[in-house]
């Protein structure tokens, strides 16, 4: 007997992001997650961004990782509310580990909410957490083909980073070929090219704050 | 390896749409090639993630779809209890 079925695997994940994001537009807050190979930075560039934004912009954060709680820490230094998530053998965040997380948090007063996911460049990208946007971050290090052979990143993320520009002198890594690989999966995503050694970041933390600007004035707005 | 964790997810979820005491003999899912989900580690996967419970045996059958991301369960093939293929017709 066959008993026809037809549902979404990811159905009760993605019921629990949409109560996640629910609750984080409810409190104004602007969320990304944050998505990118073990080693582009991702870490380094909390940090960097969490320590220009620091007396700015309050922020909560959750990061995950198969084991330690090492990027919590670091992240402790810049910001009062971090909470690590260890996924064990699980290569992503899920919606109800986030949910969990997010239990742990105060959201009173926060405005910005920071997923560092698992380092992986590709199944993070299928599962909703509840964030507003996906960050897809590269990085030089990792070779310039990296755009083009993840294109469903590049596709989903709202922004994508090219983080460790300072060691182009070093690397050979083809800009003008990474640029255009980005723009022809997806022509009009902002690129922004960072080196969070060197707090480089402009173009980064000016997006970071218009996003958290807006949703913050909508959630007023609603009041 | 996140065949494996989709393997898990998958198992509740036919748990969750079949009736109990019946073998479930196969499943059939749909895969968008934008999952980055490959068909042999899928079946691999499943292997895994039913080995020891009431699912053992049965087969995963994977249908992939080009530039797209869904990730279905489709159905799924049961027989229910004191029926085996080999008992219809006589013998
Ligand atoms: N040269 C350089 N190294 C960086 C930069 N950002 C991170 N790193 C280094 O890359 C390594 C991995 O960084 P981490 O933040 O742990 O990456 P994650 O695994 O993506 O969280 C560390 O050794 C960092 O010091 C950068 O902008 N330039
Ligand atoms: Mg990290
Ligand atoms: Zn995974």
């Amino acid at each position: 007997m066959q008993i026809s079925i037809v549902e979404n695997v990811l159905k009760l994940n993605d019921e629990i992001a949409g109560l996640n994001r629910e609750r984080l537009r409810g409190a104004g807050v602007f969320t990304f997650n944050l998505i990118g190979a073990p080693g582009s930075g991702k870490t380094m560039l909390l940090e960097a961004t969490l320590r220009r934004l620091k007396g700015r912009v309050r922020a909560a954060v959750c990061v995950g990782d198969l084991t330690t709680a090492r990027d919590a820490h670091r992240l402790a230094h810049w910001c009062d509310q971090v909470v690590q998530v260890n996924t064990g053998k699980g290569c992503h965040l899920d919606a109800n580990q986030v949910r969990q997380a997010m239990q742990r948090i105060d959201f009173r007063g926060v405005e910005l909410f920071i997923i560092e996911n698992v380092g992986n460049l590709i199944c993070p990208v299928g599962f909703d957490l509840g964030q507003d946007v996906k960050v897809g971050m590269f990085s030089v290090s990792e070779g310039d083909d990296k755009a083009a052979k993840h294109p469903y990143l590049v596709q989903e993320a709202a922004v994508l980073l090219l983080n460790k520009t300072d060691l182009l002198p070093y690397v050979p890594f083809d800009l003008e070929q990474f640029r255009a690989d980005v723009r022809g999966l997806k022509p009009r995503v902002p690129l922004i090219e960072v080196s969070a050694k060197n707090d480089d970041l402009a173009g980064w933390l000016d997006w970071v704050n218009q996003q958290v600007d807006a949703t913050g004035r909508g959630a007023a707005e609603r009041r | 390896m996140h065949e494996l964790s989709i393997a898990w997810m998958l198992l509740e979820q036919v748990r969750r749409h079949t009736p109990g005491g019946v073998t479930v003999r196969r499943v059939r899912v749909r895969v968008g090639a934008l999952r980055g989900i490959d068909a042999d580690t899928m079946g691999f996967a499943w292997q895994a993630a039913t080995s020891g419970t009431p699912l053992q045996d049965s087969q995963l059958e994977v249908e992939t779809r080009d530039r797209s991301d869904e990730l279905m369960l489709l159905s799924v093939e049961v027989e229910e209890p004191g029926r085996t293929p080999g008992d219809e017709g006589c013998r």
